[in-house]
């Protein structure tokens, strides 16, 4: 769950549009601070925590990882994409692999109303066989500005190490030659 | 601008509201006579009348009263006008003190909320 948070702290600014994080090691909330130049202060845009994945998907080099985001939406017409992830928890930020998109187009919804998107991330070489990886999605307006972020799902994803396998190995003739 | 017995002190309302929001205000009036006088709110806005729940106080002297009342916001920004009114001896309401206050139409913002992951499969 995350939510946009109007709290502001005062931090030396870094740069721009850039993240600078803050992880609560007693909750788990990894929070998202952004530098707002007009304000002069990091604010907090985001706050969302590592959740163990309901289930592990095995998937190989060939596949496609379908991830569909559900969300209540209010608001005017609205034209973005949903971006999604594959990757890793590196102390306890999401170090990403593999992303991919999908235009998302909204028409104006002026109650809240219940909708759903899904974007497929192709399976490369870029993630390691044998390993468990993270997801998560994310939903960024025309200019690639980040508008809400899921929680990132750990071991949500297996690539499956492709091994030669031999099956009914047997003689089948032998003759003089 | 004041009026000879009461004077709106100030109307409490949001200065930006969404279309279709309801809009709380609030009108605070202040006694200035010497005595306690009963005081009373109706207001307009956007051709519709506020009558502030149609009741009346009686203030004391340099005492101030909040009236309350709300409206729809409507798809244009709009000014919210209010008078107070006072009892006289003559036993009739005389209108006395106005004020207004813009409230401007805010534009609507894309709001997402209970964002999550539903599922992912392999295909």
């Amino acid at each position: 769950m995350n939510a946009l948070v109007a709290q502001q702290v005062s931090l030396n600014p870094l740069v721009v549009g850039e993240y600078y994080y803050l992880y609560d090691p007693y909750t788990g909330i990894l929070y998202h601070y952004r530098y707002d130049p007009s304000l002069g202060v990091y604010a907090l845009v985001f706050a969302t925590g590592w959740i163990p994945a309901p289930k592990l998907v095995n998937v190989e080099y060939t596949d496609k990882l379908k991830i569909t985001a559900s969300f209540y939406y209010t608001g005017p017409a609205f034209s973005g994409r949903l971006y999604g992830a594959i990757g890793q928890k590196v102390v306890t930020v999401f170090d990403e692999i593999v992303a991919a998109t999908s235009p998302l187009s909204l028409p104006d919804t002026p109650t809240a109303a219940l909708k759903t998107a899904s974007v497929e991330i192709p399976i490369t070489t870029a993630l390691a066989a044998g390993k468990n990886y993270a997801i998560y999605v994310k939903i960024q307006d025309a200019a690639n500005k980040d508008m809400v972020i899921s929680d990132y799902l750990e071991n949500a994803v297996y690539v499956v190490e492709k091994v030669p396998t031999f099956t009914q190995f047997q003689i089948t003739d032998y003759v003089k030659v | 601008m004041t009026g000879n017995y009461t004077h709106i002190v100030e109307i409490v309302a949001p200065s930006e509201v969404v279309a279709g929001e309801t809009v709380s205000v609030e009108v605070k009036v202040k006694n200035l006579h010497t005595a306690s006088i009963y005081i009373t709110v109706t207001g307009s806005v956007d051709g519709t009348s506020l009558y502030f729940g149609g009741v009346y106080h009686a203030v004391p002297a340099g005492g101030i009263q909040s009236f309350y009342d709300s409206f729809v916001m409507p798809g244009s920004s709009v000014t919210l006008w209010a008078w107070s009114w006072y009892w006289g001896i003559d036993e009739a309401w005389h209108q006395d003190d106005e004020a207004s206050k813009k409230i401007s139409l805010a534009e609507l913002k894309p709001t997402f909320s209970n964002f999550s992951v539903k599922d992912y499969i392999k295909v």
